[in-house]
């Protein structure tokens, strides 16, 4: 792969840490919930553990 | 940046990882459930993260212990491997957090309820980027110099308590139904032994990779033997009634020490072993996040990405979860399957790897 190329990812990839994490911190020191991880994760996987477990 | 590692040094960050935050949680974790066979459901995830890691470790061998980044791109093509690279990074940068907030979340409410929880968050952030920024080596030298000390305070500790165990809070054995069992076994399975897979991302560094598999499963075993011994002394001093309604049985279990008027209050002895083990999780942890991300990136340093991911992982350890009630239930409920997914796709990927013959390419 060639400099520019590998520049561009190098850039792109910083850019959109950055920039999910200001959006993430700002959410959160605003009390804004953008991103509800643990409300996802639960949404996905909570009829699984209740067909193993019965809730 | 010296990220190199020898095989004792490896057992000794797997130890770490496994006591890191189950040596308190753990107890109530599996007894929650199974009551008093809470130690059976113990044995039960112990014996289930050797096979998943087992498994693990036989699929990294036949890649030459490459990195689980490169790995994905080798085996899913170029898309599909970067998709579950950036996985990883999510997967590693969110697991530092949950492990913050619960330092956070066991500070506040058992040593210094008055203070401040970002205090803690910030400092153990910051010590894990000063490590990491000096490469995987540093703490895997802290490690072998604190690790003796921190089992010798373990060991200690828990000798103290012998005085107040009994038999009797541990009978009927099999009392529960099966199901109640591998219900305690299934909360502790994912939390610590599927996500100690994070540290696929630092066995390129193993020297003398064929000792590997060895000092690894060592290293997890020691670290599952001492979770069974903790379970079942905690559960044999205090019973199973007290334990389920405790969020860190281990550190009320040493509030019961006391051997003559001298030796009182030492129940922070635990917690220092608590919090090396912590430490060592959050390095791995952030320092499988910048790997991930200076491979995708194809940078040729992973120091840039250390202040941004660990602003995220501050502010992600705040967000996620309103109070500790919503923590544990999640953890409980979600961990092991959350965390077994990632493993299946990655073992997946892996074992199409070698029946299309990739596994020769690893490592040219």
């Amino acid at each position: 792969m060639n400099n520019k190329a590998q520049s561009i990812k190098y850039r792109v990839t910083l850019t959109a840490l950055w920039g999910f994490t200001i959006i993430y911190t700002i959410s959160f020191l605003a009390g804004k919930q953008l991103f509800p991880f643990d409300k996802w994760i639960g949404a996905l996987f909570k009829p699984v553990y209740a067909m193993m477990f019965g809730g | 940046m010296n990220h190199n590692l020898n095989h004792w040094q490896l057992s000794l960050i797997v130890f770490s990882f496994i006591m890191g935050s189950s040596l308190l949680m753990a107890p109530n974790l599996t007894s929650f459930f199974s009551g008093q066979d809470a130690w059976i459901s113990m044995i039960l995830a112990v014996i289930i993260g050797f096979l998943i890691n087992i498994l693990w470790l036989f699929l990294l061998k036949r890649y030459q212990f490459q990195s689980i980044f490169a790995l994905n791109e080798l085996t899913a093509g170029k898309i599909m491997g970067t998709a579950v690279n950036i996985t990883i990074v999510f997967y590693a940068l969110h697991l530092a957090a949950y492990v913050i907030r619960n330092l956070s979340n066991f500070m506040i409410a058992n040593v210094i309820p008055e203070s401040n929880p970002w205090t803690y968050q910030i400092m153990i952030i910051l010590l894990a980027v000063y490590t990491t920024y000096y490469g995987f080596n540093n703490i895997a030298r802290v490690s072998e110099f604190l690790n003796p000390w921190m089992f010798l305070l373990f060991i200690g500790s828990l000798l103290l308590t012998i005085n107040k165990f009994e038999f009797s809070n541990l009978k009927p054995v099999f009392d529960q139904k099966f199901v109640y069992i591998a219900q305690g076994a299934y909360s502790t399975t994912g939390f610590p032994f599927i996500e100690i897979i994070l540290l696929g991302s630092v066995f390129v560094y193993v020297k003398q990779k064929e000792k590997l598999t060895k000092s690894y499963m060592a290293g997890l075993l020691w670290g599952g033997a001492v979770l069974i011994i903790t379970v079942i002394a905690v559960v044999g001093v205090q019973g199973d009634y007290m334990v389920k309604r405790q969020s860190y049985p281990t550190y009320e279990l040493m509030r019961n020490i006391s051997v003559v008027s001298i030796l009182e209050r030492i129940e922070v002895l635990i917690t220092v072993v608590w919090i090396f083990g912590i430490l060592v999780k959050v390095v791995v942890c952030l320092f499988a996040a910048v790997s991930g991300l200076k491979h995708i990136s194809g940078h040729t340093s992973m120091r840039v990405f250390l202040l941004p991911c660990a602003i995220l992982i501050w502010s992600m350890a705040n967000h996620i979860h309103e109070n500790m009630m919503e923590f544990t239930d999640f953890v409980g409920q979600n961990w092991t399957m959350w965390w077994f997914t990632l493993y299946a796709v990655i073992v997946i990927f892996l074992i199409a790897g070698i029946m299309r013959g990739k596994d020769k390419q690893a490592g040219t």
